[in-house]
């Protein structure tokens, strides 16, 4: 959590607000890569086709 | 950039170029690896060959704490088809149908479609059976699959399990036109085409289909009857929902006939069987539940409309079956229908994918061996 905070700040004192979609995407995949180890994401597979 | 004078403009564009440079991130991590590994990108199927599944299952009562599950080298659950692929000097078979077919989240072993491989194959040889059924396809999704993978195997044989998805797809769509492929409108057309290009696109709206099926009830889920609530529903209002979805009945039956015309023009035999639900005028032997008065969280109110409008779907099979001298098998006239059977309404528990597998293969034994006398190597049993 610190080390968001720490990122945060530097965003918002450089003004790279840029940054901020990278920054969320990242996070992202790295659930997405903890969570394909577990079966949490399996179910989402069901879709009326 | 100088180009852009105003700051505030320039903040925009350059917040917009992050959003892109994000997206093309996401874009590329999903082609590489997705790990949702959806079925289903915009008009397509998409299969897995040689995929293997370990699910830690905490959420199903009923099912196994670790279920392990693969796919052979055609994408399909089952056996690897013979070498040459032709499948000409073998009894070839292959199950189609939604979650009740595909079995999730049973071990390989332990589906109904294997059950009934065990069970054939003491009476019929050489014989070789696949299962083809993915969680959430109604006919429709059959007919792409048939189209994209099932006739290039050309199987002398496909069952179909059919109908509960199409329930949900017409109460979802809400639409009376016939839903077959090129003819899902062309807002659909254009929802198709981004999720064939875009992983992300096809992503959110596979996401976007999960959360629609969830909040019908189709998906899997965990059954505590005696906890659920419950909810009479007049005899006259039943008769209105029930009146309500009999437009979507034609059209059901349009896709079974082509089905049926696309099995036949490629020398494939259809069969047909029911979908049975735990749903229903009767008491649950196991937990002494009245079937019929349970609280269903979707348009149909109640479990005893719910089972009314999916067996008025089973009529429509049973009725293009006859028409068209498919073998039917009415498995929902002779499922029991008790909780030992089922973890959910309707998917199969171990023990109710032996039960399926006693049904069809006592069924189909003799229907096999009077149509495919060549293969019959002993009686069938009863």
């Amino acid at each position: 959590m610190e080390f968001l905070k720490d990122i945060y700040g530097l965003i918002k004192e450089r003004k790279k607000w840029w940054l901020m979609p990278v920054i969320i995407v990242l996070m992202l995949i790295a659930v997405l890569i903890t969570l394909s180890g577990t079966s949490a994401i399996a179910p989402f597979i069901y879709t009326i086709f | 950039m100088s180009l852009i004078k105003n700051d505030k403009l320039k903040n925009l564009f350059v917040f917009l170029c992050g959003c892109v440079m994000a997206a093309l991130m996401l874009e590329v991590f999903l082609s590489v690896y997705n790990p949702f590994g959806f079925r289903i990108k915009g008009n397509k199927v998409i299969l897995y060959p040689y995929k293997r599944y370990v699910i830690q299952n905490k959420s199903i009562k009923g099912a196994d704490s670790i279920i392990r599950r693969s796919n052979n080298s055609i994408g399909l659950r089952g056996m690897e088809p013979p070498k040459d692929l032709n499948l000409k000097d073998t009894l070839s078979i292959i199950t189609v149908g939604g979650s009740t077919t595909e079995c999730y989240y049973l071990s390989d072993g332990d589906t109904w479609p294997d059950m009934v491989y065990k069970f054939l194959s003491v009476s019929l040889k050489p014989l070789w059976l696949n299962n083809a059924g993915l969680d959430g396809q109604s006919t429709y999704g059959h007919l792409v699959m048939l189209e994209d993978y099932i006739l290039k195997l050309k199987p002398k044989v496909v069952i179909f399990l059919i109908g509960i998805n199409d329930v949900a797809l017409g109460a979802l769509n809400k639409s009376d036109k016939e839903i077959i492929r090129g003819n899902r409108g062309a807002l659909k057309n254009i929802i198709d085409y981004c999720a064939v290009k875009s992983e992300i696109c096809a992503s959110i709206i596979n996401m976007a289909l999960h959360f629609k099926a969830k909040k019908f009830n189709a998906a899997h889920g965990a059954l505590n009857l005696k906890l659920m609530p419950q909810r009479k529903v007049s005899s006259a209002k039943r008769g209105e929902i029930l009146k309500e979805h009999e437009k979507y009945l034609p059209n059901y039956g349009k896709r079974l006939k082509k089905l049926i015309d696309l099995c036949r023009q490629n020398d494939m035999e259809p069969v047909f069987i029911t979908q049975p639900s735990l749903y229903g005028k009767a008491i649950d032997p196991i937990s002494g539940v009245d079937l019929g008065v349970l609280e269903i969280k979707n348009d149909f109110l109640n479990s005893r409309t719910e089972n009314d409008i999916l067996n008025s779907y089973n009529r429509i099979t049973a009725r293009m079956a006859e028409k068209n001298k498919v073998f039917l098998i009415d498995l929902a006239d002779k499922m029991p229908k008790t909780s030992l059977f089922y973890y959910d309404p309707y998917h199969f528990n171990k023990k109710g994918a032996i039960k399926v597998a006693e049904i069809i293969s006592g069924e189909l034994c003799p229907f096999l061996a009077d149509k495919f006398p060549g293969f019959v190597k002993s009686k069938c049993f009863k």
